[in-house]
């Protein structure tokens, strides 16, 4: 009889163990690879668009919880649609042959379970796609937040393989509890194959959270993954969540009314040379000396739909050829031809890239 | 809100004057169940019941030595406790902007019973239905477990299905367990709920297995046991598999 109890405790202690919220990243699922059911037709080309875009998942302007500024945690299903044909008419007319995305949902609750990544290369001209998920759970019970899925994408005209997920480190200070629930910062790396030519792309949106080595961490992994491709042709980017050197403002901006936390997201002081290793050794889509002369000009970000774009988090770089006086911070109509505040709490840049 | 636990509790009070009527059992998950006489039994959850008034009526129709046939007629009124997890942060289940109105819902079934002196099995078939005012601001509850038993919430009904079958492989009773003995059961318990989902878009399922085994030790019951949920939801396929353990106290 005592056998039979054990072996059912141990049956039951195994089955319900490591992960009953479906949160943790194993091989099989990293990394998902996408086409667009009418593929447009690409010719092989000497430059390149590539852009890159946070999209706040479809949330546009909508007052969340976790910008203070409203209480708002899901959406209706015609307020991400008419805010993902807002993205898709802004990816329209740049028309990049490469896009780097964050913040992309994938079957989440907060946006109706609409597959962005379906929804956008169909109604673009890019063809093929890869998602790799920073933040995953069955269930999160929190702000009635729900299922969630969402992460990082890399959309192409041109054919993509070799598409890895790697992980970024966590945040150590948080309980296990919250780590289990919370983003698992990750860089989506993949190779394009524009002719004859490999490129390869990565993608990331590292930690936004403040008052920790996190952010230095994160960089680190990001370098030394640039490391190991040195005489390749590289171009990465995504959201770094940190300023450029040379920025006037670091802290008190006027669009954060979150209470001042230790890890507070807003306030960048002593973060100002994190990206100085990244400014020294690629090329900067904007190059520094332009942003230094006039921050405001490249600003990506705000959290309030009221308050212009107020800081940089938004990055290009490349180790081979930005072809110079090309890039564009897509602010406004007259920097980007289209009203851009509306669509996300980011903007876009793009680029042209010279093989 | 006010009438309705006054008036439980005048019913609660009619009961308790009938000599007839007893606490069978009480488990810290199990709900409490009331005797009320040979026919007839309510159960209700002590604690869930203060944030969400709830209660089953149990009536035995026909009986003989091998088969009997039930109904079981319940309602739940959900909006306090629906209103009580509509917050922000931690334990937030709904988003803090759900607007949720007075909800009631009200299920029936027929239940069928075989039984010999090892096992019991039951089959029980029935629907749910939900009277709601506008819940087109409330957002359903998207996890395999919750979904099912939340659906009424926001939808008008839903069929369920239950297979229910219990064996005793174990059992030492010195004096019929009346008093101080050392009566030792362990059952094996297996049951399937079949929920069938519809809504305005399509028809979704969900079908829960569960295995338990219960140990009863005079007045005491242990249960513990594993259930696996799949299922076609508004939300996508979804299975996991979820434990569950549970103390049940029975007066005898």
């Amino acid at each position: 009889m005592k056998k039979i109890i054990i072996v059912f405790i141990i049956l039951l202690g195994t089955l319900t163990a490591c992960d009953p919220f479906n949160t943790q990243f194993d091989e099989v699922t990293k990394v998902k690879y996408y086409n667009s059911v009418v593929q447009t037709e690409t010719t092989v080309k000497d430059t390149l668009s590539i852009a890159t875009w946070n999209i706040k998942f479809g949330g546009a302007r909508l007052n969340f919880f976790f910008d203070c500024l409203g209480d708002r945690s899901v959406m209706t299903k015609e307020e991400v649609e008419r805010n993902l044909d807002k993205i898709t008419e802004k990816i329209n007319q740049v028309n990049p042959d490469v896009l780097l995305l964050q913040e992309v949902d994938v079957l989440s609750k907060r946006s109706q379970y609409f597959d962005m990544m379906e929804y956008l290369l169909n109604r673009t001209n890019l063809n093929y796609g890869v998602y790799t998920s920073q933040w995953k759970a069955d269930y999160i019970p929190s702000s009635g937040i729900g299922k969630m899925n969402s992460g990082n994408a890399i959309l192409s005209k041109y054919p993509l393989s070799s598409a890895e997920r790697i992980a970024l480190p966590l945040i150590e200070e948080q309980s296990e509890f919250t780590q289990y629930f919370y983003l698992k910062r990750n860089i989506l790396k993949v190779k394009t194959l524009v002719g004859e030519k490999e490129l390869y792309l990565l993608n990331t949106h590292l930690t936004a959270y403040g008052g920790s080595n996190i952010k230095e961490e994160q960089l680190s992994v990001l370098s030394s993954v640039l490391d190991e491709l040195k005489g390749k042709y590289v171009v990465f980017g995504g959201d770094l969540n940190t300023l450029p050197p040379h920025t006037y403002l670091k802290k008190d901006f006027a669009d954060n009314v979150c209470p001042v936390t230790e890890t507070d997201d807003n306030n960048y002081e002593g973060e100002e040379e994190f990206l100085s290793l990244f400014y020294d050794n690629y090329q900067a889509a904007v190059p520094l000396e332009n942003y230094k002369a006039r921050n405001e000009l490249y600003f990506t970000h705000s959290i309030d739909q009221n308050v212009f774009w107020n800081r940089k988090l938004d990055y290009l770089f490349t180790n081979q050829t930005f072809i110079k006086g090309t890039d564009i911070t897509h602010q406004n109509i007259s920097q980007g031809g289209t009203e851009t505040m509306s669509l996300s709490d980011h903007t876009m840049i793009s680029v042209e890239f010279e093989f | 809100m006010r009438k309705l636990v006054l008036f439980c509790c005048i019913c609660s009070l009619a009961f308790s004057v009938s000599a007839q009527v007893r606490i069978k059992s009480f488990g810290i998950v199990d709900p409490m169940r009331i005797s009320i006489n040979e026919k007839n039994e309510l159960s209700t959850h002590p604690v869930l019941f203060l944030i969400m008034p709830h209660a089953s009526w149990n009536h035995k129709w026909w009986e003989d030595d091998q088969f009997r046939v039930r109904s079981i007629h319940g309602f739940r009124i959900p909006s306090l406790l629906l209103r009580s997890i509509a917050r922000e942060g931690a334990f937030g289940i709904l988003p803090k902007e759900s607007m949720i109105p007075f909800i009631f819902t009200t299920k029936h079934q027929i239940q069928g019973e075989m039984y010999g002196d090892k096992f019991l099995f039951k089959l029980r078939m029935g629907a749910e239905f939900g009277l709601n005012g506008n819940t087109e601001n409330l957002t359903t509850i998207d996890y395999p477990l919750l979904f099912p038993r939340s659906h009424t919430f926001t939808n008008s009904f839903l069929w369920e299905n239950n297979f229910i079958f219990s064996l005793e492989f174990y059992g030492k009773s010195t004096d019929g367990c009346t008093g101080l003995s050392t009566c030792r059961f362990l059952f094996l318990d297996a049951k399937i709920n079949h929920f069938i989902l519809p809504t305005a878009e399509d028809n979704y399922f969900a079908l829960e297995t569960s295995l338990a085994l219960r140990y009863e030790r005079f007045t005491k019951g242990y249960k513990l046991g594993v259930k696996y949920s799949s299922g076609s939801f508004p939300f996508g396929n979804m299975d996991g598999v979820f434990p569950f353990l549970d103390v049940v106290f029975k007066i005898r």
